[in-house]
């Protein structure tokens, strides 16, 4: 078996890598996949909380780049689905304890045991950048409609491209955005955003508050609410899977007019 | 997408920074139409082998995938020279496409080594030996006869009046008209179709770039010298790619970018600037000082401009950016001040 390595990347922090490994992650386990979730910010752990299994962790990534455990001592299952497992990030050290070699090598042996290797990349374009997409052979680009956002993207989207032999596709995922600001012209709208980057989109997430509900509980909202952004980031695992599956309809999302209101009282999931 | 998209005039010796004399090797780079390796200014096989061998390691990266020709000039070449010659290529991934010598030792080495050897992938013809074969002259020549076969061959070659890249490279072009026998040809071998004809931009000489490509960072840094004469005009670098920010182009003469400049990306040039798409990043025009100099794009956003010494700034923005007018447009130093217009082909 050999399983899809997708890291998850932005340039900008703040932007919600993970939040989205994490949803993407779930998303793609709920179908029937073996996949791992690497937490690539050393020093920075987040990846455990948002899944929930922080209290789980034993060993980490560090560890078994340092052969101090195997790689099955260290990825922790997750709470509710047997086929999702977490490799999580050591949060004592920093990204200088493990280089771009050992991680190829670490992708490569997760993806002989999973059909997709999720690896949530830092902030940054520095070494814990080239360690993240080392291994890589796709990569998501997150970006929200912000001018300073769309900027660090279209430099991580360049340093991409650069690595064209490894990483054959880059697609983008444009997060938080809020249908109503689009319409009054105070925020970019995903056209002006596809515009800028050139690049294919992965998928549109809009604003939801559910999002920092289920980051507190600890279970990404793609597994279990009928929310907005869970939808948006399921549709984003069919689109990874290779479905066709159409964007969601931005305009409808801001109107709250009686009939949406109805239509969502009958039908919360279609949004 | 970065390499292979540059089509400047550059010298890989410069790269490595540690041949000063520029003439020994020279890569020319043109669009469509490959990169010749031009090392005739190498005056023994062993130097020529120091320095391919130096510069293709150093930018191994640039090679890897392109069509590419050599041009040995006059250099003299028994058969395991040639062969330890291309052996260099062959390490970095480079399989010549056409190999062009003058000299006749060279020439029959080469074709020794290209007949038996089914190893080479992609046949490897002397341009000189085939453009005697195509002017139907016997395969084997003596002194006398060469001349001859030269005449015919230039002949036979009148139609394909374009310039070789040989003949872009050389500091004085003239030079080119007084050597009767040594004149480089250019000839389609039947069975490529692939003919280098050096394009217009390339035959102004002696602007020599070198090109440092970086995979890592995405940072295209080319820094030119310039040698040309001053009533030249200057060489054109053309781009195919959308410049993103972070990346930095400069150029000694023009520069054409066919394709979108975002936030965040600089362009520098001694010339003209021109964007066949949307400008949005920062252009300098006539960095040099030249105050004559355009900037030219489809749609300007850009947030600043250059132009010799002046600069202007776009207005400072309440809310989102405004989009710009959706035709094209110049920019030029007009009483001191750039001003944006129409674009007027005048």
């Amino acid at each position: 078996m050999s399983g899809r390595v997708i890291v998850v990347t932005s340039g900008k922090g703040g932007v919600g890598k993970t939040t989205a490994s994490a949803n993407i992650g779930v998303a793609l386990a709920n179908s029937g996949a073996q996949v791992a979730l690497v937490d690539m910010d050393i020093g920075l752990r987040n990846l455990d909380i948002l899944m929930g299994l922080e209290n789980r962790v034993v060993y980490n990534l560090v560890d078994v780049v340092e052969e101090k455990c195997k790689l099955r001592q260290a990825l922790v299952k997750d709470k509710k689905l047997p086929n999702l497992c977490l490799l999580p990030a050591a949060q004592t050290r920093d990204k200088t304890a493990v280089n771009a070699e050992q991680m190829k090598k670490l992708t490569a042996e997760l993806a002989g045991m999973f059909d997709f290797v999720v690896v949530d990349s830092p902030a940054g374009i520095e070494s814990g950048f080239q360690n993240a997409v080392a291994g890589a052979h796709e990569a998501i680009v997150i970006c929200t409609p912000e001018m300073s956002a769309v900027r660090d993207a279209d430099r991580v989207i360049g340093l991409l491209e650069a690595r064209k032999e490894e990483i054959s596709q880059y697609r983008l995922i444009i997060n938080r955005i809020r249908p109503n600001m689009v319409k009054t012209n105070d925020m970019m709208s995903v056209e002006d955003v596809l515009e800028i980057l050139s690049v294919k989109l992965l998928g549109v997430v809009p604003e939801d508050e559910e999002v920092i509900i289920s980051t507190n509980k600890g279970e990404p909202l793609s597994g279990t609410e009928n929310s907005k952004a869970g939808l948006a980031y399921r549709n984003i695992a069919r689109r990874l899977q290779g479905e066709d599956v159409p964007f969601i309809d931005l305009d409808s999302l801001g109107q709250n007019s009686w009939f949406a209101r109805v239509v969502k009282f009958f039908n919360p999931v279609r949004v | 997408m970065l390499r292979g998209a540059f089509h400047p005039v550059a010298s890989a010796g410069q790269i490595t920074g540690r041949h000063k004399n520029m003439s020994k090797i020279k890569i020319i780079s043109q669009a469509e139409q490959g990169v010749t390796i031009d090392i005739s200014g190498c005056t023994n096989a062993e130097e020529a082998r120091s320095y391919l061998g130096s510069t293709l390691q150093v930018s191994s990266q640039f090679w890897q995938g392109l069509a590419i020709d050599l041009t040995l000039g006059d250099l003299s070449l028994g058969r395991e020279e040639a062969e330890r010659m291309l052996a260099v290529l062959h390490e970095v991934g480079i399989n010549p496409r056409f190999i062009n010598s003058d000299n006749a030792t060279t020439t029959r080495a080469l074709k020794e080594i290209a007949r038996p050897a089914p190893a080479l992938n992609e046949p490897v013809i002397s341009r000189a030996a085939s453009a005697r074969e195509a002017a139907g002259i016997a395969d084997g020549f003596d002194k006398p006869c060469a001349a001859e076969a030269a005449e015919a061959a230039q002949a036979a070659v009148a139609v394909l009046t374009a310039p070789t890249a040989t003949t872009a490279a050389q500091p004085e072009p003239s030079a080119l008209q007084e050597t009767p026998t040594g004149n480089p040809v250019t000839i389609p071998v039947p069975s490529l179709e692939l003919v280098t004809a050096a394009p217009e931009a390339v035959a102004s000489p002696a602007v020599e770039t070198s090109l440092v490509s970086s995979a890592v960072t995405g940072t295209v840094t080319m820094a030119t010298a310039t040698k040309q004469p001053a009533e030249r005009q200057p060489a054109v670098m053309l781009l195919k790619q959308t410049l993103r920010s972070g990346q930095a182009v400069s150029h000694s003469g023009h520069l054409v970018i066919i394709g979108d400049v975002n936030p965040g990306a600089e362009l520098t040039a001694d010339g003209d600037i021109t964007v066949w798409g949307t400008l949005r990043g920062m252009a300098h025009a006539g960095a040099g000082g030249n105050t004559k100099a355009e900037v030219r794009a489809l749609r300007f956003e850009a947030i600043q401009l250059r132009i010799a010494n002046a600069i202007a700034r776009a207005p400072d923005r309440t809310k989102l950016p405004e989009r710009g007018a959706k035709i094209p447009e110049t920019a030029r130093i007009i009483d001191g001040k750039i001003r944006i217009s129409a674009f007027d082909p005048e």
